[in-house]
């Protein structure tokens, strides 16, 4: 990536592309959008900027982050291993929603995320995160078959439920921990071997090769 | 390795020989050329790219690629509406295709065309799929035989010690199955068909004996090779191999041509044209447009080879316009730009596997099963209602939190469920010949782009025959599925999201033949009208068989510049 970036530069440096040009190239390049700083950074040659800042969510409010997590906590929660919460899967669903959803989509999870809420109250009489485990996965099991039998069915858009388990389990399992901590997770191999002895309790790979 | 690029001007008056496009013929014909003492220049339409430092997906995880490596959706629908419908793209890999909005190109709204590629030195040799399957007569017998496109000027014969000589350089591994319809290669030990593949390949030819499974005849090393590194199944080989381990342009063919000291690189070089001298009856050299400057510089050599990709290489003959060629260089015929061919893909069957649950594999195999063409081989297996065949690809896998993580569940025995290894399953897929076709054609429009190039409309359907093989197609692999003690056996033909040019073995459109009327190019690749301009990328091909084409277009790449070079050197062009 680096070369590419001294290669832009050079480019800009030569005035072949214009420095507004040399912006936004730079910005796909680096995936997102950049502070005036860190472009300077860029330029300067002091190599890749960003990290150590906090997570700021977009979408999600204070209560639907905690809504999101409690959900996410019942769907996978800490075993031996952590759970959904543990990896901060509301990160994770607050960027899908944000960034990559169509509006619609996102709409139609904000407001899915709203009636699983209102409908909890009216059945159980206080809010879900505030209820024991049980009663929320008496509340939940229900809608997970029915989004699974939708999903089967190919009936679109998909409830609610589906999408939001969907999200939970990616934002697991392609997070750092839920691939290498609850499955395996490895990128260099001396060989490919097509008859491994699987031992009870063996893991899954997480990477499949695509 | 260091390009010339920006406005930097040629370096010599004329070049001996001009190789259009860096991509894997492009590559080889550098090669080839250099080594044999030409002083050649490569002219890259894209940008450059430095081997192993820009492979900037290489080994990422998914937690360090956009959105998990589901990559900017709303970016990807407005920039690469086209591209993104490849397999291969994805935040990991998207610098290795066109922006689609910067380079289009039109066809009728009820003929799709897929046109995918990618626009930077090396161009789709680091994207491509790496199956290799020679020929056979069969193949090159087969307009002949049935009268459909014109009868190839070559045989296996004239091809055999090219793909040798390929072959070897490239490095094939494989298993040497005996079968005339792929015949062997000298290849590098196969990789391993799993215990599950090997079950169905037993059962398969028990209940099928002229159906063989063999393991992928793939241009990935499994051991050194031309101080290459074999291997070391991370997966995705198109984002990129800083092991050099899978063949491509910059791991293999351009360095070697560099180290000669006769090449040089120029990217960011479209060419716009060949030139034609009429006195000469010989092009001249290429007109070529700066992408960044827009400058237009007139380049000359002594040969030209256009290896710009199928679609490039036709698309500038027909732009190279003059008054003995007002339909294009080389054009006396009509037929540049016609009898345009993809393979028919999308299409096979699957089913789950049992009996292997204390099973599983280990490395991701950048590589699956293949089965070879068993149908219309000869009398015997001749099929009723189509002509021509199609072979197999392949593979079981047991599946992973992706499938199981979709199944009813909740809490730690739903986690545990999908910490095990999912259920055993197995798919056939078919890749399928498709008969050339006058009217399947590409024409340029009036229509210019930012570069002034006029924009080219693809007109491609598939035909009749395909239509008949792809329902032979379905029955096939699921009975080869249930042979294979699969249940659940589903199968899928997804003709309309898979529309031609999605396979991305595009061929044809100025193709080779015995006969200056019916076609653009000779035995050698070299153009009937235009005796120091050759074609040997995809354009060259008369038919398409079946087979995965690149070690075909550099087998011919390879012989072409072969008696390229001792046509000069008798001063015949």
């Amino acid at each position: 990536m680096l070369s590419s970036v001294i290669l832009l530069v050079n480019r800009m440096l030569m005035n072949q592309i214009d420095r507004r040009e040399a912006l936004k190239r730079l910005s796909l390049i680096v995936g997102g959008t950049l502070s005036a700083s860190t472009v300077s950074a860029f330029l300067s040659g002091c190599g890749s900027g960003g990290g150590g800042d906090g997570f700021v969510f977009e979408t999600l409010t204070p209560d639907q982050q905690e809504l999101v997590t409690a959900i996410a906590d019942v769907i996978i929660p800490a075993t031996d291993t952590p759970g959904a919460r543990d990896v901060g899967v509301d990160q994770f669903i607050d960027q899908m929603l944000s960034g990559w959803m169509k509006p619609p989509e996102k709409e139609r999870f904000l407001d899915g995320l709203s009636t699983f809420e209102s409908s909890f109250q009216t059945d159980n009489g206080k809010a879900f995160v505030h209820a024991s485990s049980s009663d929320q996965l008496a509340y939940m099991e229900p809608r997970d078959v029915a989004a699974v039998t939708a999903r089967r069915e190919g009936r679109r858009p998909l409830p609610f439920f589906g999408v939001m388990k969907e999200l939970v389990v990616t934002g697991y399992y392609t997070s750092e921990i839920g691939a290498s901590q609850e499955l395996r997770h490895q990128m260099i191999f001396a060989k490919y071997d097509g008859n491994v002895e699987l031992q009870p309790g063996g893991r899954a790979w997480s990477n499949d090769g695509s | 390795m260091e390009a010339n690029a920006f406005n930097i001007p040629p370096s010599r008056p004329e070049y001996d020989a001009i190789v259009v496009g860096s991509g894997i013929t492009g590559g080889f014909a550098a090669k080839e050329l250099c080594e044999k003492g030409l002083k050649t220049l490569v002219l890259e339409r894209g940008g450059n790219v430095v081997h192993g430092a820009d492979y900037v997906g290489e080994h990422k995880p998914a937690w360090d690629l956009p959105f998990r490596g589901r990559g900017e959706r709303a970016r990807y629908k407005d920039e690469y509406a086209v591209q993104s419908t490849c397999y291969a793209f994805g935040p990991a890999t998207e610098q290795f295709f066109v922006n689609d909005k910067k380079y289009p190109y039109r066809h009728d709204a009820d003929k799709k065309f897929a046109w995918i590629r990618g626009y930077h030195l090396g161009g789709r040799s680091l994207t491509w799929g790496r199956q290799c399957y020679r020929w056979s007569d069969l193949d090159f017998e087969a307009n002949a035989r049935d009268g459909f496109g014109v009868d190839w000027p070559i045989r296996y014969k004239d091809i055999e010690p090219w793909y040798d000589y390929v072959e070897s350089y490239v490095g094939i591994s494989g298993q040497a199955e005996g079968l005339a319809q792929i015949p062997d290669a000298q290849f590098l030990p196969p990789m391993e068909l799993n215990v599950v593949e090997q079950s169905m390949r037993e059962r398969i030819l028990s209940a099928f004996p002229e159906r063989l499974m063999t393991i992928g005849r793939v241009a990935v090393l499994t051991r050194e090779h031309n101080g290459r590194a074999p291997c070391h199944y991370c997966g995705p080989c198109h984002r990129g191999c800083s092991t050099g381990s899978y063949f491509s342009s910059l791991s293999a063919t351009l360095p070697a041509a560099l180290a000669t000291g006769n090449l040089e690189i120029r990217t960011d070089s479209i060419v716009h044209s060949v030139m034609y001298d009429a006195d000469s009856g010989k092009a001249r050299g290429v007109k070529v447009i700066d992408a960044i400057t827009r400058q237009e510089v007139e380049i000359r050599a002594r040969v030209v080879f256009l290896c710009a990709s199928t679609l490039g290489s036709t698309y500038i003959l027909l732009n190279s316009k003059s008054t003995q060629f007002p339909d294009g260089l080389g054009n006396s015929s009509g037929s540049l730009g016609h009898y345009l061919m993809d393979h028919h893909y999308g299409i096979g069957s699957s089913g789950t596997m049992h009996g292997f649950d204390d099973k599983y594999t280990s490395g991701n195999r950048p590589n699956g099963t293949y089965i070879a063409r068993y149908r219309n081989l000869d009398q015997r297996t001749k099929m009723p209602d189509f002509i021509r065949g199609y072979g197999i690809q392949g593979g079981a896998e047991r599946t992973g939190w992706a499938d199981v993580g979709l199944e009813p569940g909740l809490g730690a025995d739903f986690k545990s469920r999908i910490r095990a290894p999912g259920p055993w399953k197995a798919g056939l897929g078919c890749w399928g010949e498709t008969l050339p076709d006058y009217d399947n054609h590409i024409e340029l429009t009036d229509e210019v782009d930012e570069w002034g190039l006029p924009v080219m409309k693809i007109n491609c359907t598939f035909g009749d025959n395909e239509l008949e093989m792809r329902k032979d197609m379905v029955v096939s692999t699921a009975e080869m599925l249930e042979a294979s003690g699969a249940t659940d056996v589903e199968s899928n033909d997804d003709l309309e999201n898979t529309p031609p040019g999605l396979c991305i073995h595009e061929m044809g459109t100025a193709r080779m033949g015995r006969d200056p009327k019916t076609s653009v190019l000779n035995g050698w690749n070299q153009c009937h009208d235009v005796p120091n301009v050759f074609v040997t990328d995809g354009a060259c091909m008369a038919s398409s068989a079946c087979q995965n084409p690149s070690i075909t277009y550099m087998a011919l790449t390879a012989r072409a510049a072969d008696y390229a070079v001792d046509e000069m050197k008798r001063g015949n062009i």
